[in-house]
Formats: structure tokens, sequence, C-alpha cells
């Protein structure tokens, strides 16, 4: 196919000049990748530019979702391998035994900080959320129209994850309603081979409604805490499922 | 798809006056464009868990 003339000798470029447009665009193209892409993608921030307009904060999300897709990946093939349901209790994930039971004692110096700043009539009844966020979910009996009542503790940034494991076409209901602040959530399921979302929510107080999925699976919520200060949050969930799960 | 729609612009593009002056520095700019990537890539490799 001709659809160019050659153009003539004098015309192309001198071989210092095309050296030097190398250099000049793997120089600018190092820099653009220290000050603009490294934070952003990676959060790394070599230059501290990162930090001064924000992108660093972008990185460190999202090499935050990258670590947590990992860890949930890894859960996820875990309970393919056949090493049961039970084990999706033992956090296989980020934290080790040593870091939760730190932060545990963390937790319980931090709430033996607030008791005394609640009004005295509140100080004498035992408070729900005095047991510590990292524990199980236990059922609650008071309630007749939920069969699950979790509280859980996020510090800012944090993540956690509870599901139902329920059949299609079952129906589910729930609410959850947050102490402290608001949070964001994304309620999705998988199961079958297939995922779904449900709703996503930001900044929200609370919410409620129901689940009816129409593959058999996990069902339930990711919760995330993107301000900066501790919030609590209580699910609760009653209907026809299996049981209630925290997976991460 | 996408190479036959910048096959045509290109056509387009060669075809203005401008193109001989703009089209080293363009090149330039490609070859930046390529090193950010490159770079991109290379340190996700060594970083993304």
């Amino acid at each position: 196919m001709y659809n160019t003339d050659f153009p003539n000798k004098a015309d192309l470029p001198t071989m210092e000049k095309l050296v030097r447009s190398t250099i000049i665009a793997s120089v600018s193209a190092v820099a653009i990748l220290v000050t603009v892409v490294l934070p952003s993608e990676y959060g790394l921030d070599v230059t501290g530019f990162g930090r001064l307009t924000g992108l660093t904060t972008m990185g460190e999300i999202k090499m935050q979702l990258a670590q947590e897709a990992a860890d949930e990946e890894r859960l996820s093939a875990q309970m393919r391998a056949g090493l049961g349901p039970d084990t999706a209790f033992t956090p296989a994930t980020s934290a080790s035994s040593a870091e939760l039971q730190q932060l545990a004692q963390r937790v319980a110096a931090l709430e033996q900080l607030l008791v005394p700043a609640q009004p005295a009539s509140v100080a004498t009844a035992p408070l729900p959320t005095t047991t510590a966020p990292v524990e199980a979910v236990e059922p609650v009996a008071a309630a007749p129209q939920w069969r699950d009542e979790v509280t859980f503790t996020l510090t800012p940034m944090e993540g956690t994850e509870y599901k139902l494991v329920m059949a299609a076409g079952s129906v589910a209901t729930y609410e959850f309603v947050v102490d402290g602040g608001v949070i964001n959530f994304d309620a999705h399921g998988e199961g079958e081979g297939q995922s779904l979302t449900y709703e996503e929510g930001r900044g929200v107080a609370s919410d409620s409604g129901q689940l009816v999925p129409p593959i058999s699976g996990t069902h339930g919520w990711f919760f995330r805490n993107r301000g900066d200060q501790d919030v609590t949050v209580t699910l609760r969930t009653g209907g026809d499922y299996q049981e209630l799960r925290k997976l991460i | 798809m996408a190479l036959a729609t910048i096959l045509i612009v290109m056509g387009f593009w060669r075809r203005t006056r401008s193109f001989w002056t703009l089209a080293y520095s363009a090149n330039v700019a490609m070859m930046c464009a390529g090193f950010v990537l490159f770079g991109y890539q290379l340190v996700g490799l060594v970083v993304v868990p």
C-alpha cells in the first residue's frame, strides 16, 4: 500500500536530536511516575507531592482494597479446598492473633476511658459495646423478629464483612444502625459461580430492608468506616437463612 | 476497531499542514507516556500483594 511520500534525508531528525528527545521523554516519564502515578496507584509517596495533592490517600485506599481482595481470594480458595465453613471464623486475613489480641487490649483500654465519660445512669448499666468487637456473632433471643444481632466497632478506614448463608429465593430481613457517625456499605452476594451487587451506600447512618437472593450462597454487607472517628454498628438479621457469618 | 479508528484519524491528520511540525513532538509525548506505563507496571509487579 502506498500512502506516503518518503521524506528527504535532510528532513529526517538527526541522531543527536533523537537521542536527546528520548532522554527528555524518559526523564519526564520518571518525573510523572514518581510524583503522580506511584502515589495515586500504590500509595508510594517519595517526594511528598502526593500527600500535598491528596493522591497518596487514593493510592493507599487502592492498596488496602487490593490487600483485602487478595485476602478474600485466599479465604474463598480455602473454603473451596474443603477446609469447611468453620475456618471462616478464624480470620486468615491480614491480622495475626497477636495483632488481634493487641487490638482487643487497645479497645478495652479505650472503653475504660470512655465509661467514666458516660452519664452515671448509663455507666452503671452494662454497656452492650463492652464486649470486644473482635468477638463473633451471638444470637439474641430478646427480639423475636431478629435471629441474630451483632455489634462491632470500626476504627477509621477499617472494614468488615458479614454475610448470611441463604438459599435462592428465601427472604431475610435486616437492619443496621450506626452509632457515632456514618458508614459506607456494599450489599452483595456470591454463589453458584456468580456475584451480585444489591445496594451500595455512602455515608449512611442506618438502613433496613429485605434480602431475597436469586442464587444460593452467601449474601451480606461489607461495611467500611471512611470517617475519622470510631463508629459502632449494630446489625440485626432475621428471616429465612442458615447462619450469619463474619467473613472479614 | 480502535486501531481502525486511529488509522482514519491519523490519515486526516497527515493531510493537515501542521502534521510535520507536530508529529515529532507527538512522538516524544507518546514515548513519554509509554515509559510511564512501563514504570507503572514494573513497580506494580514489586509492590502489589
